[in-house]
């Protein structure tokens, strides 16, 4: 229960001084074009702002915003950096943005954060944002090439053709830990992962060699078998793998030599 | 529908019989009258006659939540209208209320408020307004200005 309110009706209550849950709220609801001026007004605004509780409290009220983020390194400095795109309020874009004079204070882009390393993999969990990257790759003992995210679990998996290194790991945000994870047999750990989806539930990745699923309940891999086809003529190919009427269903280009023939499928039995 | 009558209380003495379906939208009183099955007066401690009485009026208008565009059209008027009748001191009184009742419409509507009025204020004037002290040092004004310079143009200097 909400704790006492201490104030009587005479004095005049601050913004400050009430709960941190209604606060953040109440900034939440601001577009965040706004927020650099909101950190002008005192440093606990300056804080509140940056705080991992106000992505939160976006994410529950969804007030998210789509933002545009590049990650840039410079050739003057080892690290690189996380760029967001910001927009004056009010702003609307046109093509003739170049015309106005103060077009450099219109749009720009900002720093918002420093990495030691440029990710590989992005990946979000609610309100978080994830990279994963060569160096701080799940654990010492795995190098990750795709990474995808199911129940609010990272999977971070292709981790290389040797033994001594994990092939899979799972990310608990909750608890900040990676945990190995089961790999789909020896023989298909080898082949370079090409295409990895969730879909109702399961993951389903597509390799050089194979194709395969993972039942999270279970903990299990299961191969896709008869792929003869695909693996001896179309590996350079697209593909698509999706869920249908409880079906697996895989489609491909088939790239003859002047003609591209659209459309193979094969449906395969998900018990 | 349950024509029986509730008496709510304020913390200073000021008692409002209502209908028990408008009191039910206070969550906190739903939740008294679910864990007892009984009960015809309900004094709520931390929130005063005046400010009760407001929560209480938006509570009567948003009793039955129609569904049909033409009704939500309405309601969001008389929300609108409602707003207008407070200033900022009374609206931070209001969501006070609406967070210890737990009243989610209303605690929506004022946040809101809330976040359009500061979005639209000055830095001087959010500090002024909300009641907020300015804690940085002219130096680290400068710094913080210096750092966001990017964003500020003429229109957001301090108007007289």
């Amino acid at each position: 229960m909400t704790p006492p309110i201490q104030k009587n009706k005479h004095e005049n209550p601050s913004f400050l001084s009430l709960p941190e849950e209604i606060i953040l709220t109440c900034l939440a609801r601001i577009p965040r074009s706004y927020y650099p001026k909101l950190s002008l007004v005192c440093k606990t605004f300056r804080s509140l702002i940056v705080s991992k509780e106000l992505n939160d409290a976006r994410f529950h009220l969804k007030t998210q915003e789509t933002v545009y983020q590049v990650c840039l390194q410079f050739t003057d400095n080892p690290h690189p950096s996380w760029y967001t795109l910001w927009i004056k309020p009010g702003q609307i874009l046109t093509n003739q943005l170049e015309e106005k004079t103060k077009s450099n204070h219109i749009i720009r882009l900002v720093t918002s954060s420093c990495y030691s390393y440029v990710p590989l993999r992005i990946v979000s969990v609610g309100s978080e944002m994830y990279g994963i990257s060569r160096s701080s790759a799940p654990s010492s003992n795995m190098w990750s090439s795709s990474a995808t995210v199911l129940n609010g679990k990272i999977y971070a998996l292709g981790g290389g053709a040797d033994e001594s290194v994990n092939w899979g790991e799972v990310f608990d945000p909750k608890t900040q830990t990676w945990e190995p994870l089961r790999d789909p047999g020896a023989e298909h750990c080898f082949s370079s992962i090409r295409e990895i989806q969730v879909c109702e539930g399961n993951i389903n990745v597509i390799s050089n060699e194979n194709c395969f699923w993972y039942d999270e309940n279970r903990e299990k891999w299961t191969v896709v078998r008869g792929l003869a086809t695909l693996n001896k003529n179309y590996r350079s190919g697209m593909i698509e793998i999706a869920k249908y009427k409880g079906k697996l269903l895989i489609l491909w280009d088939k790239f003859n030599l002047c003609n591209l023939v659209l459309g193979n499928t094969r449906i395969f039995g998900v018990p | 529908m349950s024509s029986n009558k509730i008496v709510l209380t304020s913390s200073d003495g000021e008692s409002f019989e209502v209908e028990e379906v408008v009191a039910r939208k206070l969550q906190i009183v739903g939740h008294m009258l679910e864990d007892d099955c009984v009960i015809n007066e309900i004094p709520l401690q931390n929130v005063t006659g005046d400010i009760l009485s407001m929560v209480i009026e938006y509570c009567k208008t948003h009793v039955d939540e129609e569904e049909s565009e033409e009704a939500q059209t309405k309601l969001k008027t008389w929300d609108e209208e409602f707003m207008k009748k407070f200033d900022i001191k009374t609206l931070l009184q209001i969501i006070l209320a609406a967070n210890y009742l737990n009243v989610k419409g209303l605690l929506d509507l004022v946040s809101q408020t809330i976040a359009d009025t500061i979005k639209d204020y000055t830095p001087e004037q959010i500090r002024e307004v909300f009641g907020v002290e300015n804690d940085y040092t002219e130096e680290e004004e400068a710094e913080v200005r210096k750092e966001n310079a990017w964003a500020f143009d003429e229109a957001d200097t301090p108007k007289p």
